[in-house]
């Protein structure tokens, strides 16, 4: 059997036409001007693995590089292993459709499994000096665009701070850590508090000044609840995971769709967010009801905001509206009492 | 003069035969935990370096997916030691992070040298010879110089890493020499400004009822100590999105074309061999944009054919004008490079690409 290709002798570009003579175990090397360039053995070729309709390149025992486009009679003089199975499964056939179904299949496990796993892993893995690191550095950028330093009076302070540790006190002992309590004026954020993963609790001056003991202890337990439940410090790993596992799976995705899968991958956060801000409630009428606040706080602050009836801007916010969130403290009240 | 013949770079293979091997891939990294993704990555660039020719002769790979491999097991375990250590004494993972940076450029260079010497033209190996010292000076102390210019000699700093990244790599003991005026550097990033600035213009002039309404809305509200309307802040956003996007991903985009062909235009191999790139911005745009839209729109199942349309639209306005025989490249047998650095440029997502 002859096999037309064409040889590069060992480490150079000297393309050589030739023909691969093979006669049982033994193959010669025929220059196309008839020169005989070496006799083998079939047996100590070393074959690339084939790859789709690309020419099959062999390794001949002198380090000579023959590559043929024959791929039939390559297969002929070749074994089979797991790289020619390989090959037939890769072919455009109907049965892709299959291997389709499987990966999607396999994507989706990932999403659901493998993906809360990083996360969970991650999380459990983030040292402490590293959180406060993300506190401090969430704070110098506050403060240098959105927030100003407090006007509230020691006193007022002192009262926030005292419903904080008392809502502290009632932790379990497994979800306590270093906790802290800072405030700030920032008009543009409006009567509002905020939860950084090491365990720092901002709350402005509007949410001291325009509400009441009760409604204090429902906001600074639903942002406890989130430092507890690492719900920051997940959404950060979320989107990380996304882009990493991407990468993994599907391989270089070209320019543009790489920065959006690692910067943007906000719509996918939404829904997450949503949920998080579900379980923040649930955790802080719990929480205010075992302190000795009234839960009910949390619901007057939900009342009082401006858009209570607005349920239009739903989809595009990261918080559910407020309207569904009173439905759902307005369930707990009911079924407390 | 002498007799040259221009050869384009010209691209083989085709999207659906690269999907049937995308999928394959894609199925046994997740059955396999991950671990098959290194001989993905393997499959996948032998694929699109042999589909590549130029004058006839394909382009190879010969990386081996347990180099891959290792290469990234080690920088993993190192990765997780290093978040140990800064977990249990912050102080000395300090001093940690300090070694750290001055071995990225190291393990940048390593990754250089295991990428060219993976690579082979016609049977003959590339080789990289970029030194440390260099590529300190490149990563480390040239980007705060430019800094103190007000990025104002940020295109000096790019023709330094093209410089660095070209002339450093040879072919068969054929060197690559990179030579290029400044002007051409100016010139892409003044095009790519110039459309920031047109896109700015024009989202003004036809935005501007809408930009006009939302601060009336807001001073009115904010005067009356109301939330503003919700509806004006959410079209202020997308306006703002919007003009993010058309103003600076494809000026951006219409750079990296311009760069690309003044990379390949002042590139000569020995004397003999010049290169010439002619990527249209627009078309480079176009392509890359519908990409994005076809890819999205399908669930990621168009992938494989966007980049390959990607890849043979690159190729294929990419050439070399040959002045000689192509037959004399001798590789040369440098000591072996371990995959360390490639392992760590795979996971920090760094392109060592030529």
């Amino acid at each position: 059997m002859k096999i037309i290709g064409r040889a590069f002798p060992k480490l150079t570009s000297e393309e050589i036409e030739a023909v691969l003579d093979i006669q049982g175990d033994w193959a010669d090397l025929i220059a196309n001007d008839r020169r005989r360039l070496q006799r083998l053995k079939v047996s100590e070729i070393i074959f690339d693995p084939p790859l789709g309709r690309l020419p099959r390149r062999l390794h001949l025992p002198d380090g000579t590089l023959f590559e043929t486009s024959d791929r039939a009679a390559v297969a002929q003089i070749e074994g089979h292993g797991f790289w020619n199975v390989l090959d037939r499964f890769e072919a455009f056939r109907l049965r892709l459709v299959g291997i389709v179904l499987i990966s999607a299949l396999g994507v989706y496990a990932v999403y659901r499994l493998a993906l809360p796993i990083l996360i969970w892993a991650a999380v459990a893995l983030t040292p402490d000096p590293l959180r406060q690191a993300m506190d401090a550095g969430t704070l110098r950028s506050l403060d240098a665009f959105i927030t100003e330093p407090t006007t509230l009076s020691t006193e007022q302070q002192q009262a926030a701070q005292k419903i904080f540790d008392r809502l502290i006190v009632h932790l379990p002992d497994q979800q306590q850590r270093n906790f802290t309590l800072t405030f700030r004026s920032a008009p543009a954020l409006g009567p509002n508090a905020l939860a950084l993963p090491g365990g720092t609790v901002m709350m402005t001056d509007a949410l001291v000044l325009d509400y009441d003991t009760d409604v204090h202890a429902g906001v600074l337990a639903h942002e406890l609840g989130h430092i507890v439940e690492d719900h920051g410090l997940r959404q950060f790993y979320r989107s990380l995971g996304i882009y990493v596992l991407v990468a993994l799976i599907a391989g270089d995705t070209g320019p543009l769709l790489e920065d959006i899968l690692l910067e943007g991958n906000v719509l996918l956060s939404l829904t997450y967010s949503r949920a998080a801000e579900e379980d923040a409630d649930d955790f802080a009428l719990r929480l205010t009801d075992i302190a000795g606040y009234d839960p009910a706080g949390l619901l007057w602050f939900f009342r009082t905001l401006p858009d209570s009836d607005n349920t239009r801007q739903d989809w595009f916010s990261t918080h559910p509206s407020s309207g569904r969130r009173i439905e759902r403290i307005e369930a707990y009240l009911a079924t407390r009492n | 003069m002498e007799q040259q013949a221009k050869n384009d770079f010209e691209f083989r293979g085709n999207a659906a035969e690269w999907f049937g091997i995308w999928i394959v891939n894609l199925l046994l990294t997740i059955l396999t935990l991950g671990i098959y993704s290194a001989w993905a990555k393997v499959r996948t660039n032998k694929y699109f370096y042999q589909n590549t020719y130029v004058a006839d002769r394909n382009f190879d790979y010969h990386a081996t997916g347990m180099q891959i491999l290792i290469g990234r097991i080690i920088v993993v375990a190192a990765l997780i030691v290093f978040n140990i250590i800064l977990a249990a004494a912050p102080v000395f993972g300090l001093l940690l992070l300090v070694v750290l940076i001055f071995a990225f450029p190291a393990l940048f260079v390593n990754a250089m040298k295991f990428n060219a010497r993976m690579t082979s033209w016609s049977n003959v190996r590339f080789k990289f010879d970029g030194g440390y010292g260099q590529a300190l000076l490149l990563f480390m102390v040239y980007p705060i110089l430019v800094i103190f210019t007000f990025y104002i000699a940020s295109p000096f700093l790019q023709r330094a890493w093209q410089r660095y990244r070209i002339s450093n790599h040879s072919l068969g003991g054929k060197t690559f020499v990179f030579d290029a005026p400044i002007f051409p550097y100016y010139k892409a990033l003044g095009v790519s400004l110039l459309w920031v600035v047109a896109v700015t213009l024009l989202f003004v002039i036809f935005g501007w009822n809408t930009i006009e309404a939302i601060f009336a809305e807001i001073g009115i509200s904010t005067s009356l100590g109301d939330e503003p309307d919700s509806m004006l802040i959410g079209s202020l956003f997308g306006l703002f999105y919007g003009w993010v996007f058309a103003a600076f991903l494809p000026a951006l985009l219409i750079y990296q074309a311009n760069i690309y062909n003044v990379m390949f235009e002042n590139t000569v191999l020995a004397n003999q061999y010049q290169f010439a790139a002619n990527i249209s911005p627009i078309r480079y745009v176009w392509i890359v944009v519908s990409n994005l839209i076809v890819t999205v729109l399908s669930l990621g199942l168009m992938l494989p054919w966007a980049k390959v349309r990607l890849h043979r639209y690159l190729t294929e306005h990419t050439s070399v004008y040959v002045n000689g025989s192509l037959d004399d490249f001798i590789s040369e047998l440098g000591p072996e490079v371990g995959s360390i650095g490639q392992g760590f440029a795979d996971i920090e997502g760094i392109d060592v690409g030529f």
